[in-house]
């Protein structure tokens, strides 16, 4: 009567285990891999546009638009890496990448004091920009590294998961110069 | 400012990892060596621009904070690949399991 037992539970817990495969992170997120990277790329535009400009066109007051779009499209992308379950990762990512941005627009903001003799302003600095640059691909690829790895440990996507007002891609279309 | 050491810097921030990953670092090793050590070139440029006169104070402040960021984006990265992996093993195991039982019943009991 106790082998009987014995198998019969050892059978439940083998059917229980084999039925119970671990799933630890989000599956990978086509959208998410899209929007990062063209949000990659329209920082990259910019970066590079900023570098070339002389006062004024490379004050906050020249560029406050650009800062205003590219804000809503980091809060698209963390919004939605927000609505995946099992997703602390890439939160913890674009919410970095969110908050570098809001790192370059204050402090190109708190420097856009015009001298009040001559009227003109200085630029960011090249290096600066350059920095800032570099830390914004920097987290870039490592967002991308580990949906990539997603993707090849699930071999499937998660398309609908996301809630449909975070998906926006319209706005993260690269923009013109 | 006293002189930052990028060799100490880097192998500090590498070994720390390391010591947390353990067995899982052999498989991010050359994304988390190459991220790492970019990391902690940053901080040494970032000083240099900032004693060169290269940048404001407030833009070397501002970039020290973007550092921050972006390393904690970086060990996220690392993170989340070492849960992955951890992940695969526990299903292969899963899957051993289930098919020794397959095997020994003669069919797809599982």
């Amino acid at each position: 009567m106790n082998n009987k037992l014995a198998v019969f539970a050892a059978v439940i817990s083998l059917t229980t285990l084999a039925a119970c495969q671990v799933q630890w992170i989000s599956l990978y997120d086509e959208q998410t891999d899209q929007n990062v990277t063209a949000y990659q790329r329209n920082m990259n535009s910019y970066f590079e546009r900023l570098k070339d400009k002389d006062w004024p066109d490379c004050s906050y007051d020249a560029n406050k638009e650009f800062y205003a779009d590219a804000i809503g499209d980091a809060t698209v992308i963390l919004t939605r890496a927000q609505s995946l379950q099992k997703n602390d990762q890439t939160v913890q990512q674009t919410s970095a990448l969110k908050a570098n941005l809001l790192e370059v627009r204050d402090t190109h903001k708190d420097s856009d004091t015009p001298d009040p003799a001559t009227g003109a302003g200085e630029c960011l600095s090249n290096d600066y920009v350059r920095k800032s640059q570099e830390f914004m691909n920097q987290i870039v690829r490592a967002t991308l590294w580990l949906e990539q790895g997603k993707k090849r440990q699930f071999g499937k996507v998660s398309k609908d998961e996301g809630a449909p007002a975070t998906r926006l891609p319209s706005t993260l279309k690269p923009r013109s110069p | 400012m006293a002189d930052l050491k990028l060799g100490v810097l880097k192998s500090g921030m590498i070994e720390g990892v390391k010591g947390v990953l353990k067995d899982g670092w052999p498989q991010v090793k050359g994304f988390a060596t190459m991220e790492l050590k970019l990391l902690a070139q940053s901080v040494i440029e970032i000083q240099s621009l900032a004693v060169r006169g290269k940048i404001s104070k407030a833009e070397s402040r501002s970039l020290m904070r973007q550092h921050k960021n972006t390393t904690i984006a970086v060990l996220a990265g690392i993170e989340g690949m070492s849960l992955l992996l951890a992940e695969q093993a526990v299903n292969a195991a899963i899957n051993a399991v289930k098919g020794a039982v397959n095997t020994a019943a003669g069919f797809a009991i599982l």
